[in-house]
């Protein structure tokens, strides 16, 4: 079926692989990702699976031999790589625009043909064991991680992303090789592409390289409903850094809420550009902070509001806490101005 | 998706009430977290405190009248094409004050970005942190403009507008050209450069000093720069220090100002939706005054590579150690300069894992989570670096550097392969397209072309360069350019445990 949008085009192969196209034949280039619906919070008691695999997808497969996928990469002049989320699982490659199909073709056959040896998974397991210590080095890193578990006290959204270390210490070959052939499937994967294409190009070639791959079972929803926090969290982490920093952290809505979008512009008005209310608040005007950002982090379930920044020396941590308490209780009370909001509403949607 | 497309609308329905209901729904501190990181030992912090009032108004701004609320733009414009075999279709003037003018047409979509870049002069010794300072002051305030009008200006358009030491960027929309212009113009003809604002940003530099004395990759790449540029003044702290900042004055900034942002020792590069006569009509009514005077200039010590290999440790708590190796690189203009981009393809920055040491050190023995290397970092008018970082826990840290050395002296003694090089200059060649993405990358090429003389035809003979490298530059470069006998190692972390 063929739903046309004004942002892209919609396209579902029989198996279920759901494919959005972009045309924009401003450049020479296109960029693909595949979304697969599984990502950090999936699997109890295996926490990091779901990103070991994500690293493991580019060991190679039955056609393709060890760094042949960024062989074939660099030779047609391209970059590739992927990410995990709470949500989900990304790959991306960006190639010429002569060269994009290679991007479904190996895509196509990493979704079912990869292969991995025990040295390869040894391997694999020692660097991400080594991007483990590599966060844990960063004080805001640290906190952050440990405000999220606290959050959320029964969703598994309180896992890590790259997994709990003795999680990661204990997962096997085979229970890798079980989550790839469970979860990986077309009918649990949304294909984008964007760039210099035609669409009906790409879903010629998508129905080449993915049609014939079988639909799997479908990921089960979470059906983890998170408590209401009764009251507030706190935690303190003391090392060997020079100054205090922090993160705030406010549970919010699943994602399609309207409450999201309205986030987002709160997330605008408290800190985009030098004229937003924290910035100049904080940053210019008393000077109380050396860096403060908040972002809106968006979830399926129910999604969380950061706020995270770095004090001055020698400001008082509870005072600069209550400080933006109160600038946040502002908003509870006072209205804004019609200015203040168009200029967050041009902002959001330049 | 049927959603994705209503977001522009729901974003322009959303009241203030909306803001008000959602903000104490969510945003309420008794159903937070809170968390922070503090240091070890306490700190005698300021015992004043922070006064419950909001002190930074608004102060009248209202709409623009003429300002209307827009939404993304997807239009059909005629994106700027070209081959690779062709020269860059750039305009080039030069105005009697001397500025140079660089235009490049790329409407496809109605948007503009624009780079005024004022060729570098150095801090005076002691005075380190001049040129940061002065370019962090220009966007506090001129004549006509007020540092909070030019933040509500810039944000309320949903422009970027930023100042450096080097000079100003901005993109835009192509119907705000006349504000964004007519500020650079009053930013680089009546800065302001108050006292209390200097001192206000020297206390945030202060801040961030110290602030970085906690951070690995900082100190190391700090302390690697400054024992490979000794005296020159690449080896100088950007930011300077703490001394050399309270040593700055007012004084100071304006002289700083005064000798680099000069007309003729500019140039002012902008691509997007523009038509180059006209745009150069405009330019010309309104950089026209701008005054050409004689520039300074400067000897600085010549830069040679060291005859030892130096080592320098430094202790930090962390899991972790930081490692900066390598020695002194190239001038952007030595002639081995494409030779070089391939070779670093080879070793260390080849796509994915493709270059030997991700291939060996990352994939194949998972001592670290990445690994980069290149022989042309910050490759210019004086010499570069060629430089090798990663991170690594100290159990796996000899292994890493020993496997590193292996590979480097591998690639000095025996050929790399036809496959190598082809994919390299493969990768090199076709890649050239995303350089040419966005309008801003496309001012800062055509500001690198014309400060290096690379021609409008760079982009030609780039692609004859690479193409025409051949295994055997590859390991002349290797071996002339590679030295790791005299290599500097920068080790930041827990070296206490190696």
């Amino acid at each position: 079926m063929l739903l046309k949008t004004n942002y892209a085009d919609r396209y579902c192969l029989d198996n279920g692989l759901n494919i959005l196209v972009r045309e924009r034949p401003s450049l020479p280039i296109v960029t693909t990702m595949l979304w697969y619906k599984i990502g950090g919070c999936h699997i109890a008691g295996k926490t990091g699976i779901a990103h070991f695999l994500e690293h493991l997808m580019f060991k190679g497969t039955k056609k393709l031999k060890k760094g042949e996928i960024d062989r074939i990469t660099q030779r047609l002049g391209g970059t590739n790589n992927a990410f995990t989320s709470a949500d989900s699982t990304c790959y991306y490659f960006n190639f010429p625009a002569n060269h994009w199909s290679m991007a479904l073709q190996i895509e196509a056959d990493r979704m079912v043909n990869c292969r991995w040896t025990k040295k390869e998974f040894d391997s694999e397991k020692s660097v991400i064991m080594e991007e483990i210590a590599a966060s844990l080095d960063s004080p805001l890193e640290v906190i952050s991680q440990e405000a999220e578990t606290m959050c959320y006290q029964r969703h598994p959204y309180r896992y890590p992303i790259l997994g709990w270390k003795d999680d990661l210490a204990k997962i096997t070959l085979p229970e890798i090789r079980e989550f790839y052939r469970k979860y990986y499937s077309p009918n649990n994967a949304v294909l984008v592409v964007v760039g210099d294409v035609k669409k009906q190009q790409v879903f010629e070639q998508a129905q080449k390289f993915f049609g014939k791959i079988d639909a799997g079972d479908n990921i089960s929803e979470i059906n983890i409903e998170e408590p209401e926090p009764l009251g507030q969290k706190r935690l303190s982490y003391c090392g060997q850094v020079t100054v205090p920093r922090f993160c705030f952290v406010f549970p919010t809505c699943p994602a399609h809420h309207f409450d999201d979008c309205v986030l987002d512009l709160i997330d605008i008005l408290l800190s985009a550009g030098r004229s937003s209310r924290f910035y100049r608040e904080l940053m210019q005007e008393r000077s109380v902070m050396q860096n403060i950002v908040t972002f809106n982090n968006t979830r399926k379930y129910q999604g969380l509001f950061w706020i995270q920044g770095e004090l001055t020396q020698g400001i008082e941590p509870t005072s600069a806490e209550e400080l933006i308490n109160y600038l946040i209780r502002k908003l509870h009370t006072v209205n804004l101005g019609k200015y203040e909001l168009q200029k967050a509403k041009n902002i959001y949607l330049s | 998706m049927e959603k994705l497309s209503q977001i522009p609308k729901i974003i322009q329905g959303i009241t203030v009430e909306d803001i008000k209901k959602v903000a104490s729904r969510y945003l309420n501190w008794d159903r937070s977290t809170i968390a922070w990181s503090l240091p070890k030992k306490a700190k005698n912090y300021s015992k004043t405190k922070l006064e419950k009032k909001s002190i930074a108004s608004l102060r009248g701004m209202k709409i623009p009248q003429k300002a209307k609320p827009f939404g993304p733009h997807y239009l059909d414009g005629k994106a700027l094409t070209f081959s690779l075999n062709e020269k860059l279709p750039i305009h080039h003037y030069t105005l009697e004050n001397g500025l140079t003018i660089l235009v490049l047409k790329n409407p496809k979509l109605p948007m503009i970005a624009m780079e005024l870049y004022c060729r570098r002069i150095f801090d005076e010794p002691g005075k380190e942190g001049t040129g940061l300072l002065t370019g962090r002051l220009l966007q506090e305030g001129s004549k006509k403009y007020s540092e909070h009008r030019i933040s509500h200006l810039v944000d309320f358009l949903g422009a970027d507008y930023s100042t450096h030491s080097y000079g100003i960027c901005a993109r835009f929309l192509k119907k705000d050209w006349k504000e964004i212009v007519e500020l650079m113009v009053d930013t680089i003809e009546s800065p302001l450069f108050n006292t209390e604002v200097l001192a206000r940003e020297k206390k945030k530099i202060e801040n961030q000093i110290l602030t970085q004395r906690d951070n690995p990759y900082f100190l190391g790449k700090t302390t690697f720069q400054s024992i490979i540029y000794k005296k020159h003044p690449y080896g100088a702290p950007v930011q300077g220090t703490l001394s050399s900042l309270k040593k700055i004055t007012r004084k100071d900034i304006v002289e700083y100002f005064n000798n680099r942002f000069v007309a003729n020792n500019s140039i002012l590069a902008i691509a997007g939706d523009v038509e180059p006569e006209e745009i150069f009509r405009e330019i010309k009514k309104y950089f026209g005054n701008w005054q050409a005077k004689k520039l300074v200039t400067t000897k600085y010590p010549l830069l040679r590579r060291a005859k030892n290999s130096i080592t320098r440790h430094i202790p930090l708590d962390k899991k972790q150690m930081v490692v900066y190796w390598g020695h002194l690189g190239v001038k952007r203009n030595n002639p081995d300069y494409y030779k070089l981009r391939v070779l670093d393809q080879i070793l260390g920055e080849g796509a994915g894992f493709t270059d030997r040491l991700s291939k060996k050190i990352r994939d194949e023995l998972g001592l670290c989570y990445s690994i980069d290397a290149s022989t042309t970092v910050h490759a210019g008018r004086e010499p570069g670096l060629c430089v090798v970082s990663f991170s690594t826990t100290p159990e796996n840290y000899k292994k890493a550097i020993d496997h590193l050395v292996k590979e480097i002296n591998h690639l000095k003694k025996y050929p790399a392969t036809e496959e190598e090089l082809d994919n390299a200059k493969k990768f090199l060649t076709n890649g050239l397209y995303f350089a040419l993405e966005e309008n801003e990358n496309l001012a800062g090429l055509m500001i690198r072309i014309h400060l290096h003389k690379l021609g409008f035809d760079y982009i030609k003979k780039a692609v004859d360069e690479i193409n025409n490298t051949t295994l055997q530059d590859i390991r002349s470069a290797a071996r002339r350019y590679l030295q790791p006998e005299v290599a500097t190692t920068i080790v930041v972390g827990p070296v206490e445990q190696l």
